[in-house]
């Protein structure tokens, strides 16, 4: 199917793209590898009038190991970090989400900044629109109630972003740029709004310009994901653990969830991991400490009971895993 | 934004540069196949995912349906026209002739440049190097067994590079 038109802008410096940011500011959307918002755009589930490409702009490419940080260009492609001896040794979790991301080919032209930036996704939304047609509008289409749990006014469509759970894992932060303002700094998770319609949204006229991931002497992290087919799939369920260990003992200990919400979750483990030494950790506990009030519906290809279970086995694995690294 | 323009824009396909006006909205597939009249591109899915349309930009594969035409330029567009000279076929063409790994035909383009670029960056790969490459080129006749059988062929008489 055709795309429908829009103009595309190719700014060829940062303060150029924030300037056209700021002047059409909802029109038009940032195009970065382009893999998730061209499907969206012919589905007709997003009318931009504009795109404005950041393929361009040099500055925002790039691994770059500045003191105790890997500061990443937000259009650095899956490819590259995945190719990155950096990346794999000092953010194993952030490795093994991104060679989960889809297959090679949309690696390439993927982006970290794409990645944490893409929309959520439910059954009864990423529709084409002559399947929508037959129905009403969904709460995230611009109608009334939900689809997927009939009469709700709540959207329940689920954030599946791979990267985004392994980098709030690890402690990442995000670096907004806008025109006329001061760059500002955030931890990943405050991007999330934790509403299905717009999950994720930077301020207006904000770019994620670099992600910036700490590194910490004598951890582990990792990612473990669900998916029905072992390429293409986004999660179905997926975890993120790090861990950090000093003398012996676990110091920090972080559990992040996949396709569990709106947005990826934080699991609280209170004493569960830190303060062990890793081989006393009780990993069945950790699958159990998963929050039972998920908003989990059946709204994607496997029910929601399914997926609830697979999240303790997945958060249980990921741990196993960050412990296994150290 | 209101006017709809076309640009005027330079590809450089096959080692050929063409000039092309387009709208911006226009994918890589399109202009591939309906303004170059290269059909050897296949569109199928067209939401990224089957791998039909796959060519090699810069000697990766990547998915043309999800390009735009108008971001491409200046990058080596390499499309299944391009291997073959004249009649005598790549060897990784001749070895899925040879196995008899071609149904319907649809995949088999993004299954050959896929295979290409994975035999440009190593002669001789592993199988499971094999099938984490063409992960991302889906045969829906299901004829997985003869298209590996190919390509593994030429990896074992590492003939597949440039």
């Amino acid at each position: 199917m055709r795309l429908p038109y829009f103009d595309f802008f190719e700014p060829a410096t940062l303060p150029e793209m924030l300037t056209l940011m700021e002047r059409y500011g909802e029109k038009v959307r940032p195009h970065a590898g382009g893999t998730a918002l061209l499907p969206l755009i012919r589905l007709g589930l997003l009318r931009p009038s504009g795109l404005v490409g950041l393929g361009k702009l040099r500055g925002l490419k790039g691994i770059d190991r500045r003191g105790e940080a890997l500061h990443i260009g937000a259009m650095t492609t899956l490819s590259e970090l995945a190719a990155s001896p950096a990346v794999r040794k000092d953010a194993a979790g952030l490795h093994d989400a991104v060679l989960s991301v889809a297959v090679p080919p949309i690696r390439t032209m993927a982006t970290i900044g794409g990645n944490i930036f893409q929309d959520s996704r439910c059954l009864f939304y990423n529709q084409s629109a002559a399947w929508r047609l037959e129905r009403q509008p969904c709460l995230k289409a611009g109608g009334k109630m939900c689809l997927a749990l009939n009469g709700s006014r709540k959207c329940f469509s689920v954030y599946q972003g791979d990267l985004a759970p392994a980098l709030i894992a690890l402690g990442a932060r995000v670096r907004l740029e806008k025109k006329g303002g001061e760059p500002r700094e955030v931890p990943v998770e405050e991007l999330f709004t934790g509403q299905g319609r717009r999950p994720v949204r930077p301020g207006p006229g904000e770019v994620a310009t670099e992600i910036i991931v700490p590194i910490v002497r004598d951890t582990g992290s990792s990612y473990k994901k669900l998916r029905l087919r072992s390429a293409v799939d986004y999660p179905l369920a997926g975890a993120s653990a790090f861990v950090a260990i000093k003398g012996g003992t676990i110091e920090i200990a972080r559990l992040v969830l996949s396709a569990a919400g709106p947005a990826p979750v934080a699991v609280p483990l209170d004493g569960l991991v830190s303060g062990k030494k890793p081989s006393a950790v009780d990993l069945d506990a950790v699958g159990r400490s998963i929050p039972k009030n998920l908003p989990l519906v059946n709204n994607q290809i496997v029910p929601a009971s399914y997926r609830r279970k697979m999240l303790a086995v997945f958060a249980k694995r990921a741990m196993k895993a960050a412990l296994e690294r150290v | 934004m209101e006017k709809r323009s076309k640009r005027l824009i330079w590809l450089t396909v096959n080692d050929q540069e063409y000039e092309i006006a387009t709208y911006p909205n226009r994918t890589l597939l399109e202009v591939l196949r309906e303004d170059l009249a290269m059909k050897g591109t296949k569109e199928a899915c067209d939401d990224g995912v089957c791998g039909a349309c796959t060519v090699l930009l810069d000697g990766s594969p990547v998915r043309s349906c999800l390009l735009l035409a108008v971001e491409v330029q200046g990058r080596k567009i390499t499309t299944i026209e391009g291997l073959s000279s004249g009649e005598k076929l790549h060897p990784i063409q001749q070895a899925f002739l040879d196995h008899g790994a071609v149904q319907c035909g649809y995949c088999t383009p993004g299954m050959v440049l896929t295979a290409k670029a994975l035999f440009d960056v190593k002669a001789k790969p592993t199988e499971e190097e094999i099938l984490t490459a063409i992960s991302g080129n889906f045969c829906r006749c299901t004829g997985y067994n003869k298209i590996v059988k190919a390509v593994r062929s030429v990896a074992a008489a590492g003939q597949g590079g440039r």
